[in-house]
């Protein structure tokens, strides 16, 4: 197109044009062939989109759609549902990390956990513990040995 | 009886029955656009049941009509579609022969000028965002500006897209608008 009142073409058909703009454009239509070409083309190609066959819902369609309704609810569901499930296992993941941390021997005698077994082994019993004691001296002996086989020796 | 806009705000009490006075009122019109740009019933019908499951998810702002409204959703969801399709489709359905894209089809080929063309065989050359256009104007018959905000797109890339879609379909179709 070489008239470069072509583009306003377009706006005149679509009734996009205001009262002013479309005197203006009907005076050029008037006086210049490509444009009047071009805007009877233009015509032609709504008109033939105009006829062409509409589609036809299928059958059913129409239930699809009303189900909609109850799709959308439980999708709302479904999600509420991931983010609780989100978020429960965000605090027991929480909770795991920040748990304080148990003592390694739970069955060590209270004197012996703060301290060494040297320590432990000078100290007599508590007298409320003899019956305790035979126990606690095996516990002590394992300790030694632990302790040594280790590399106790090299504390020394 | 209420209109729209009252439908929606019913709808977002969670009143089932104004849904589907919504989708009864809607449903063939949104189909209609759904088809023509998808060019298949099985996705249309996805789309649009997709496009009232947005209505759910959705707030209408009033700031156009409710058909407008639902227009945006369903372009929105045509376009998601749309994707998920392309990333599934493979490099075949490019090296399939086009037919010639851009190609004129004569009149005469497929039964004169008089014959009535189906709007898909009319629409399948173009892409994607002219189809949109031509579709939402020629069929829908919605405003510029109508347009431009179903689409969320500047009201003067609406104008150049419907510009270069006719250009196509006047190139492609000429053989027809000569003998119309």
């Amino acid at each position: 197109m070489n008239c470069d009142k072509a583009t306003q073409i377009q706006s005149y058909l679509d009734n996009e044009m205001d009262a002013a703009q479309k005197q203006v454009l009907e005076a050029h239509l008037a006086q210049c062939a490509e444009c009047s070409s071009l805007l009877e083309e233009l015509r032609g190609l709504s008109a033939m989109i105009a006829r062409a066959p509409k589609p036809e819902m299928r059958s059913g369609a129409m239930n699809r759609y009303y189900d909609a309704f109850n799709a959308a609810r439980d999708r709302a569901v479904l999600r509420i549902t991931s983010w609780l499930t989100a978020v429960a296992a965000g605090l027991l993941i929480g909770a795991i990390l920040t748990w304080p941390a148990e003592e390694p021997s739970t069955t060590a005698p209270k004197s012996a956990r703060s301290g060494t077994w040297e320590q432990f082994a000078v100290m007599p019993p508590p007298a409320d513990t003899q019956g305790e004691n035979g126990a606690q001296l095996v516990q002590v002996a394992q300790w030694m040995a632990n302790d040594l086989s280790l590399g106790g020796g090299e504390r020394r | 009886m209420p209109d729209d806009a009252q439908l929606l705000r019913q709808v977002g009490r969670g009143d089932e029955t104004a849904f589907r006075e919504l989708v009864d009122r809607h449903a063939r019109y949104l189909y209609g656009i759904a088809y023509s740009l998808t060019q298949n019933a099985a996705d249309a019908e996805d789309v649009v049941q997709e496009t009232f499951v947005g209505v759910l998810k959705s707030k209408f702002r009033e700031e156009s009509s409710v058909r407008t409204w639902l227009v945006q959703i369903l372009v929105r969801q045509a376009a998601l579609l749309r994707r998920t399709r392309s990333r599934k489709i493979t490099q075949t359905t490019l090296d399939e022969p086009s037919g010639g894209l851009g190609k004129a089809v004569e009149g005469s080929a497929v039964g004169g000028s008089d014959a009535k063309l189906d709007l898909a065989v009319m629409l399948e050359k173009l892409s994607p965002e002219h189809r949109q256009v031509i579709v939402l104007r020629e069929i829908e018959g919605m405003t510029y500006d109508e347009i431009a905000r179903a689409l969320n797109v500047p009201r003067g890339t609406i104008e150049s897209r419907l510009f270069r879609a006719r250009a196509e379909l006047r190139e492609r179709f000429k053989g027809y608008l000569q003998r119309g």
